[in-house]
């Protein structure tokens, strides 16, 4: 049995008490705070872990916010190419009934100038803004159709390949835009010169013109209805993003805060238990301290 | 007969005189730091040739002895020397982790918001907003790194200040150590107190630069570093701290390898800090380089390829772009609505990411290896420390026992001066 000397006891005393004191402060700082450590060096492999899934987290919140710029342009779009189809479906029934040959000069001017408001309607279509940029206009944002009064012809622009992307997931890229050319022409007519002439034929009362025009008006829904419908199947894939991007949102939230919170009925529990075991600490201390021999003599 | 009774009873009573004494000295002791308990050597008196034979001539207090227990120092130095060395980096270590302020206020933090600028940047690269968004981020950014970096420079100023304070002190106790030396000789041994004072002055050597000392027969005590002398005989060797390198302490003999807190301060400066710094530096090298290639590749709203983004040189990191317009967000020229260049910028995320969090994970498992062995070298020495009380300290109840006994012995030898003095009175009045 070693010698107990009034310093070395003390220091044991003291020594006893910072580590009982020390054990209530981890505790009551992971009270405080609500969270399991508080520099990376306390957990390493879950701070590690909690940087990579906050990284995974951050990401989610810039993929929400493409798939919700996705989403507007994608709907602009349809609205602006429904109309475009309902459009066409006027001028086909306008063309089909002047090509009945039954109307006089006067009922034809009056279809020829109903077919001129559709070529400016459509037109317009072709130049809708989404935020002030063309929406299918491809990457630039020039207007899309445009008349050329030299040549008296309609240009597009845009190359097909230039397609507004979003990055809606993980490696997930969603071409979100079609070009004006790909919808109003097929690569041999544009809707714009086929009304052009159209309107030409009803002034000079080109039966067989007419009837050519009813056709291609025909075969040219069909470029924009494919449209539609990429662009419809685009919007799936956008939705379908959406929903895998809020679930993944959710798990790596979930990680995250098990990861860093700390768990508070745990913590709260421990804590009281460690409060009376210091302050037992203290009191013992305190008992065994004041008691020496000096107390017994006389 | 009466005058060597008398002088055996006066003997007993001067021995136990002394030995209450420095009883009453080891309790007005008790709790100063480097004291060890001392005791009286009693010894029977020389004994005389008399009628009867030889006979004893009482008790004489020989000197006074001090409790000594050199394996125990050896262990407490030494100990003390490791906790230290290794108390000290990682305290050093831990200031730096806090620098670096992660999880929460650190790089990391402005990184992610430079991803997310460059994300919606190429979402609407027509909007001024989204671009004054990335050149803000990118400046909070450079901001953290070289508050960081300018942290870690004050770390290594503060590091050497202390260095210097720390041999300055080593000094002045290594020359006290020296002085003590020459009262080492003096008839009857050095005194007690003197000897305490020398053997904190070690402890506090060992804790402060980890010197390591031997006793010599004529108990001189010789203290060195790495078997290089600091205090000979009577004389001391002063250290300095060199400025070129910086970090490492000399002896007029050439560089020697310090333990103990200036130790820990030595390897804070010459590895720790800088080990930290190049791997700080070593991801800024890396993430400029990226993000500068990255960009170049883009273009301008106004059809011009992107100028690098960010510069380091000096060790300040600075944002080059300075207008929306400065931002290439397009990967083909004269394209409004392209924001594929931003697209690539924002996907540098997980790589320059994964970059800084291995930088982090490096320094805080330094931080963490070094906490380990700070507790349990820290332990050790504690342990050390509470043996070595235990074998010389001061136990109150002890010294009340021993009180006591001196006590009554003191009385019996008062009481036997009555009783002579009652017989001479008797033989007085005959």
């Amino acid at each position: 049995m070693p010698r107990i000397s009034f310093l070395g006891a003390n220091r044991a005393a003291q020594y006893r008490l910072r580590q009982a004191f020390g054990r209530l402060d981890v505790v009551n700082q992971q009270v405080s705070t609500g969270r399991a450590y508080n520099r990376p060096s306390d957990n390493i492999s879950a701070s590690s872990r909690a940087a990579t899934v906050q990284a995974q987290v951050d990401q989610m919140g810039t993929f929400g916010r493409s798939i919700d710029d996705a989403r507007s342009h994608l709907a602009v779009s349809d609205t602006k190419m429904s109309q475009a189809v309902a459009l066409y479906q006027r001028a086909g029934e306008l063309s089909t009934q002047a090509a009945n040959s039954t109307y006089g000069p006067d009922a034809l001017a009056a279809i020829k100038a109903e077919i001129i408001q559709i070529r400016d309607e459509l037109q317009s279509i072709g130049n809708a803004t989404y935020l002030g940029q063309p929406v299918f206009g491809g990457l630039g944002s020039a207007n899309p159709v445009t008349f050329n009064s030299g040549t008296s012809t309609w240009n597009f622009s845009g190359a097909p390949s230039d397609r507004l992307t979003r990055t809606v997931g993980p490696a997930d890229n969603v071409d979100i835009s079609i070009t004006a050319g790909e919808i109003f022409s097929n690569g041999t007519d544009n809707i714009f010169a086929t009304l052009d002439q159209l309107s030409t034929d009803l002034t000079s009362g080109n039966i067989a013109g007419i009837q050519t025009a009813v056709g291609k008006i025909t075969t040219l829904r069909s470029s924009l209805t494919s449209g539609q419908a990429k662009l419809g199947a685009a919007a799936n894939r956008v939705e379908e993003a959406a929903n895998r991007n809020s679930a993944m949102k959710i798990t790596f939230t979930a990680e995250l805060s098990k990861l860093q919170e700390v768990d508070l009925a745990d913590a709260i529990t421990d804590q009281g238990r460690l409060s009376i075991a210091y302050q037992s600490a203290l009191g013992v201390t305190a008992k065994a301290q004041e008691r020496t021999l000096l107390d017994w003599l006389h | 007969m009466s005058s060597s009774a008398l002088s055996i009873a006066v003997s007993a009573l001067r021995a136990h005189t002394y030995a209450i004494e420095t009883t009453s000295n080891n309790v007005a002791n008790a709790a100063t730091p480097g004291y060890r308990r001392q005791r009286v050597l009693l010894k029977a008196g020389t004994p005389r040739e008399g009628a009867l034979g030889v006979m004893g001539s009482g008790v004489v207090a020989e000197g006074i002895q001090r409790s000594n227990d050199r394996l125990a120092d050896l262990r407490v130095r030494g100990s003390s020397a490791q906790a230290s060395y290794f108390g000290t980096r990682a305290e050093i270590m831990q200031k730096g982790e806090d620098l670096f302020g992660e999880p929460d206020q650190g790089i990391t933090k402005e990184l992610n918001s430079t991803w997310d600028a460059f994300s919606a940047m190429s979402v609407s690269p027509t909007d001024d907003a989204a671009r004054y968004q990335v050149l803000s981020s990118l400046q909070g950014l450079t901001t953290r790194v070289n508050q960081v970096r300018a942290g870690l420079d004050q770390l290594d100023v503060d590091a050497n200040a202390r260095l210097q304070g720390e041999i300055t002190d080593a000094n002045a106790i290594a020359a006290r150590i020296a002085e003590i030396n020459q009262f080492a000789r003096i008839p009857g041994g050095m005194p007690a107190d003197l000897a305490d004072e020398r053997d904190l002055a070690l402890d506090q050597l060992s804790t402060s630069i980890g010197a390591t000392s031997t006793f010599s027969d004529d108990g001189r005590v010789r203290v060195t570093l790495n078997g290089m002398a600091i205090v000979d005989e009577e004389r001391s060797i002063p250290l300095t701290v060199s400025t070129a390198p910086p970090g490492k302490v000399v002896l007029p003999g050439g560089a020697v390898t310090v333990g103990g807190t200036a130790g820990g301060l030595s390897t804070a400066i010459t590895a720790d800090i800088p080990t930290a710094r190049a791997q700080l530096d070593t991801f800024v090298t890396g993430l400029v380089a990226a993000l500068n290639t990255a960009h170049a590749a883009g273009f301008t709203p106004s059809g011009a390829p992107g100028g690098p983004l960010l510069a380091d040189s000096g060790g300040v990191l600075s944002v080059v772009a300075t207008q929306p317009g400065d931002l290439a967000a397009s990967d083909t020229a004269g394209q409004a609505q392209n924001g594929r260049a931003a697209a690539t910028l924002a996907a540098l995320r997980d790589t320059q990411g994964a970059a800084f969090q291995s930088v982090v994970t490096q320094i805080s498992g330094a931080v963490a290896g070094l906490g380990r062995s700070a507790d349990t070298s820290q332990s050790v020495s504690d342990a050390a420390s509470a043996q070595r009380d235990s074998a010389v300290g001061v136990n109150i109840d002890e010294e009340m026992t021993d009180l006591v006994s001196q006590q009554r012995a003191y009385e019996a030898a008062a009481k036997l001066v009555s009783v002579i003095d009652s017989m001479l009175q008797t033989l007085i009045q005959m």
